[in-house]
């Protein structure tokens, strides 16, 4: 998002962590194996080790919100965060691309539901607080969720149901990398004498249990032996001369290595119901060599899913509408061709054309499986067409069938070069927002100029909510006293974006903020130089409504000056009054008058034209130049019409 | 006595939990003229015996019609149901041939009811003073005082007003006849699965000439003490099918 974003960076301190572009993926966690070596510790080594990506390993407690920012556009992957500034969860959850790795269930404060009520003597309400709900916007908006078993998935799906319906959670278990295997290997291949003693983990922490296992030895008359604080290699190598292991966990765990290392070397283990995997297909089998495979297949799991979620691109449905786009000279198969290639679809509503441009329509949708051509006529430029023109666009929105949405008009185009831009922004948008204004460069007469004078930002990526759809915002809504609707005087277009149900505005992002307003309305070449800016930096809209200005007054005399007085409750009488452009009426204009009026209109500049024209007023310094060429694909439509 | 026959449809999938409830939210109406229909729509539970046990419970004034194996979806259940109407009625009573202009429907969905026994004789008495199209009040099992039912003023049209007609919705049957029936159905020439009653009525309430809402609450949506999880899931299917039907607009 460059220079204009979403999140006020201004007081950020400078980053004591670089991460180098190069890294594809930035792995988080509290520790990392050299500083502590537990089991989520060597489990994100394995995964680490075998990344196909370069991979950078970053502290939790060094996750700042500049080095979110800086490196917004790479995968993440948070496993244990319990050093992270709990702070940047939102903002992780609202614009990062991000997998989480669970080792324990972190929707509770204790990281364990027991735990929980040891401590505080109920039991675990953590979902419904604060804390979890802050927990569970973290895991809603992560793109996938690797669990260690399918009970402790089985659990954390009951304190966020969501997470069951989603589809995107996969059981990868305790990770173990190539050394693992073959030592396991070796040791096997010695096929050394056993013991007839069953090792016994002497950890003094309590939740390992010690005691219980102790217990259950003596309870069940098996010799064991205390183990604790050996070099891994001896500690394997100890599990392979023993009869076996008793791990008897006081609490919850996820799929502890040592219940695994024992099986592949040969113990006979001993396990109660807090080892989570116990049950497991893969574990409750004899057959050593399925243990094998499944636990070697471990790290390709997670990392076709992470490579999953970097490649996936969004669907993006476009949506339009027409009405005689042939007679009105728009660049409307121009404008269609531009968002062709990359949408899923391209929904067309046509109101009634009556000039060949249904029937052409229809001849290109046969043609082209991705468009999608429906009629619904509309009795334009009278008292039944007020809101019609926000309607149609709603029924086009309605039968968009992808994430995301894209609006175009049938006198824009969409550049060629900003095709990837565009999925790449609809892919990166933050989950808060649910549409994005993009830039639309409004040509003023065929010189190529741009208009100055008009805010340069369009409503056109959306994503697909349901509640989405075209109209008159509630407070623009005004009701005549034939009952009919209509809006408030040039407030609106009647195609905003409102909620279906209230009719309320709904918010919107953009790239265009109050500093670049203020360029605009201060310094013409400052801001010429922004527009430049933004243009070459978004996915931009190009308006070609206005660059023949003599088409434009004549669409006004066929079509707009009827339907805008409509949509605004004004007389549609044809009578020198209503007419913004000249004073007579339009049956009196003549080709003349109208090649006049743009030579008139090409020399004082743009303006907004829902009333009379001020000859007088002379707007001619209100434009600028994109330096960007126009698409390619408008280029004929262009010299037509220049 | 009115001379207005009132038939209460009412669509069911995996309803059975709930319909005794409607049972007896008829039993204790004051207005004791109707029939209530039944029609299921591919339940997978107990909905047919239970439904075949209320036939009896209310004397005979019920009709229940089994799935016959296409799932038809709320409202092609009730059209079906609303174009049967006028054979039932004649099965159920010995005289002259009751014309559409004198049969009320009202729609009680599977999982809801009636929760005043002065619904249908209010009801009733609107259309005694000409209405063609009358709704009323409502409340949620959840929540007494969330009804979303209300006044739609006089000329304007529903298609661009809030919804406001939500439950509890009965018509003439005359009024329903001059409904295009595409309006029912979607882009593609299905018919809607979801959305069904704003899909349902807007079009009468459009082409009604006395629209009458009922500031009574009459009826009670169930949305946790029966099906939550089913209304919840449909929410953004019902929404796509609002835009859709509210953007179209009206077919003649």
């Amino acid at each position: 998002m460059s220079d204009y974003n979403f999140v006020d960076f201004s007081n950020m301190t400078a980053p004591q962590v670089e991460i180098p572009d190069s890294a594809k993926v930035v792995f988080v966690s509290d520790y990392f194996v050299g500083e502590y070596s537990g089991g989520a510790e060597l489990s994100n080594q394995a995964l680490i080790d075998s990344s196909p990506l370069e991979v950078f390993s970053l502290k939790s407690k060094d996750v700042t919100m500049e080095l979110l920012q800086r490196n917004q556009t790479k995968f993440w992957v948070f496993s244990n965060i319990g050093e992270l500034d709990i702070n940047l969860l939102p903002s992780v959850a609202t614009n990062m691309e991000y997998s989480i790795v669970e080792y324990d269930f972190k929707f509770c404060k204790y990281r364990s539901p027991r735990k929980h009520k040891d401590a505080e003597g109920v039991e675990c309400d953590c979902p419904t607080s604060d804390f979890g709900k802050l927990m569970g916007f973290y895991f809603n908006s992560a793109r996938s969720v690797y669990f260690m078993s399918e009970k402790q998935a089985e659990y954390v799906y009951e304190a966020f149901p969501f997470l069951r319906v989603d589809a995107k959670c996969t059981v990868i278990s305790s990770l173990f990398d190539q050394d693992f295997f073959k030592t396991v290997n070796v040791l096997n291949s010695k096929e050394a004498e056993r013991n007839d003693k069953y090792v016994v983990l002497n950890s003094p922490s309590w939740i390992k249990g010690a005691e219980d296992s102790i217990k259950y030895c003596e309870e069940n008359g098996l010799d064991y032996d205390l183990v604790f604080g050996l070099d891994y290699g001896k500690f394997l190598e100890k599990l392979s001369t023993s009869k076996g292991v008793v791990m008897m966990p006081k609490d919850w765990d996820t799929c502890p290595r040592m219940a695994i290392e024992a099986k592949l070397l040969g113990c006979d283990v001993r396990l109660n119901d807090n080892v989570l995997h116990k049950d497991e297909e893969w574990f409750n089998t004899d057959d050593m060599n399925e243990v094998t495979s499944y636990l070697y297949m471990g790290p390709s799991r997670f990392w076709n899913g992470v490579m999953h979620d970097i490649n996936y691109a969004p669907e993006v449905s476009s949506y339009t509408t027409s009405y005689n786009c042939k007679k009105s000279g728009y660049p409307w198969k121009e404008s269609i061709g531009s968002v062709l290639p990359f949408s899923k679809e391209v929904v067309v509503v046509d109101g009634g054309s009556d000039d060949g441009t249904y029937e052409e329509l229809q001849e290109w949708a046969e043609a082209e499986p991705k468009l999608k051509v429906f009629q619904n006529k509309v009795n334009w430029g009278t008292n039944e067409s007020r809101i019609s023109d926000g309607q149609q666009k709603a029924m086009a929105r309605s039968l968009c069938t992808s994430e995301f949405c894209f609006q175009i008009d049938a006198d824009e185009v969409f550049h060629e070069d900003d095709q990837h831009k565009l999925i790449d922004i609809a892919k990166h948008m933050p989950r808060n927002v649910d549409i994005l204004c993009l830039p639309v460069v409004e040509y003023w007469g065929t010189s190529g100029k741009v208009r100055a004078d008009i805010i340069p930002h369009k409503e056109r990526l959306t994503r697909n909510t349901p509640n989405m759809t075209h109209g008159i915002p509630r407070q623009l809504r005004q009701i005549n006293e034939a009952g009919e609707t209509y809006c408030d005087w040039a407030k609106s277009d009647g195609c905003n974006l409102i909620d279906v149900n209230t009719f309320d505005p709904l918010p919107h992002a953009s790239f265009y903020d109050g500093r670049a307003e203020g360029l605009r309305q201060n310094s013409v070449s400052d801001y010429e130089q922004y527009l430049n800016w933004a243009t070459s930096n978004y996915p931009t809209i190009y308006h070609f409504s206005w660059f023949n200005l003599a088409r434009k007054v004549r669409s006004f005399r066929d079509f707009w000056q009827n339907q805008w007085n409509s949509t605004f409750n004004k007389s549609t009488d044809d009578t020198a009054e209503n007419n913004i452009f000249f004073d007579k009426p339009w049956k009196d204009v003549s080709e003349e008058d109208i090649a006049e009026c743009a030579t008139k209109l090409t020399c004082i500049g743009p303006r907004v034209c829902h009333e009379k024209v001020d000859y007088e007023v002379d707007n001619s310094a209100q434009m600028v130049t994109i330096q960007k060429q126009p698409p390619k694909v408008v280029d004929g439509w262009m010299k037509e019409n220049s | 006595m009115s001379d207005f026959k009132f038939v209460i449809i009412t669509p069911c999938f995996n309803a059975s939990k709930n319909l005794d409830n409607i049972a007896n939210s008829l039993l204790e109406q004051t207005h004791e003229d109707w029939i209530w229909i039944i029609s299921d729509d591919e339940s997978t539970d107990d909905t047919g015996e239970e439904a075949i046990r209320l036939v009896n419970k209310v004397n005979g004034r019920a009709c229940y019609f089994p799935s016959n194996g296409d799932k038809k979806f709320a409202l092609k259940n009730i059209v079906t149901r609303i174009e049967d109407a006028g054979d039932i009625i004649d099965d159920q009573y010995n005289g002259p041939k009751i014309t559409d202009d004198k049969v009320i429907i009202g729609v009680i969905d599977g999982d809801d009811q009636l929760c005043n026994p002065k619904a249908l004789e209010l009801v009733v008495n609107e259309y005694e003073r000409g209405s063609d199209i009358v709704w009323t009040a409502h409340k949620w099992d959840v929540n007494p005082e969330m009804n979303v039912s209300g006044l739609l003023p006089d000329k304007i049209s529903p298609y661009h007003y809030h919804w406001c007609a939500s439950h509890f919705r009965t018509f003439r049957k005359d009024l329903f006849n001059k409904v295009n029936k595409e309006n029912f159905k979607d882009a593609y020439g299905e018919w809607f699965k979801r959305g069904y009653d704003q899909a349902l009525m807007l079009p009468m309430l459009y082409l009604s000439g006395n629209r009458k809402y009922l500031d009574e609450v009459c009826y009670q949506y169930n949305i946790i003490s029966v099906s939550m999880d089913r209304k919840f899931d449909t929410t953004s299917e019902q929404l796509n099918v609002v835009k859709f039907v509210r953007a179209r607009g009206f077919i003649e």
